[in-house]
């Protein structure tokens, strides 16, 4: 199995390394960042090395591979519960709001909606999106206000994502009638 | 022992998992990781990437002579210089710009790496 995961690589650098067919990046400690499971790829969203995940996932577009991606904790393991399939879209909306990370995914051409739709689709959880889509609103495109300086600000300062985010649930059905 | 890349490298890890260490001592009310999940009683390696990993950053050097060094730069904590060493990194800097104004170049950062235009 370890030798079909060396395809997966997407450098020679000596932080990549395979272990208990699962590909860990070294930042400190050795992180998790692509698991096979039921023939599915699967990619965790995990922040702290935003930069190595951008990397595995334009190896994998030119791989022409079908990958879903998935959180730091389920990524170990190997059934999915209803619960965990709702943390899996919460991570794939918070991602957005890390403006580094949506900046390079959609520089690449990486399609992130059409992979979240696909994703719905094959686990059949699409009523498990409202909860979590309503949360980041919530949290992230609210007006805040600091009295004492007596100014107003959002916590996602690009106002294009902020708009992207907005108008996010009526691209995703879109891209269910595609 | 040869002190190369290798080595540096190891130091400043063994440096920055000694100071998320630090942070590990109790339990966290409503701790979040850098991928905003809800952690009940978080492990060192939860910290990195988060806002609270860069509060036991060192802002000063070990060494006696550069102890009062500006270690990032002039807008971190203590801008005072007490450094008397002319070889410190802002000295050199503004040797690198008296000597380009004499000769009439000017400094331009960029992306790749540091350009010269005549």
């Amino acid at each position: 199995m370890n030798s079909d995961l060396n395809i997966y690589l997407p450098n020679s650098e000596e932080n990549w390394s395979i272990n208990h067919d699962m590909i860990y990046y070294h930042k400190y400690v050795y992180i998790p960042v692509l698991s096979i499971r039921d023939n599915t790829i699967w990619v965790s969203l995990d922040r702290r090395i935003s930069k190595a995940i951008i990397k595995m996932v334009k190896h994998l577009m030119s791989l022409n591979v079908k990958f879903y991606f998935s959180t730091r904790i389920t990524i170990h393991k190997k059934n999915i519960f209803e619960e965990e399939l709702q943390d899996i879209i919460r991570t794939y909306l918070l991602a957005l709001t890390d403006e580094i990370f949506f900046d390079e995914i959609f520089d690449s051409g990486f399609d992130y909606m059409q992979n979240l739709t696909d994703f719905m689709t094959h686990y059949d959880c699409h009523d498990l999106f409202k909860q979590p889509y309503e949360n980041v609103k919530k949290d992230y495109l609210c007006e805040i206000t600091d009295w004492y300086a007596n100014k107003t600000y959002f916590k996602i300062k690009k106002e294009y994502i902020r708009d992207f985010i907005r108008t996010l649930e009526r691209e995703i059905k879109l891209n269910m009638l595609i | 022992m040869v002190r190369n890349r290798a080595w540096r490298r190891h130091m400043e890890d063994k440096k920055v998992t000694n100071r998320l260490k630090r942070l590990c001592d109790g339990s966290w009310w409503r701790f979040e990781d850098a991928c905003n999940i809800k952690i009940s009683l978080p492990k060192w390696f939860d910290f990195i990437g988060t806002q609270r990993s860069y509060f036991f950053k060192n802002s000063s050097t070990s060494r006696w002579d550069t102890r009062h060094k500006v270690k990032w730069g002039k807008k971190g904590k203590m801008s005072y210089d007490w450094s008397s060493d002319p070889r410190t990194r802002p000295k050199d800097k503004k040797r690198y710009k008296k000597e380009l104004n004499e000769l009439g170049l000017k400094h331009i950062p960029t992306k790749l790496g540091r350009k010269l235009e005549y």
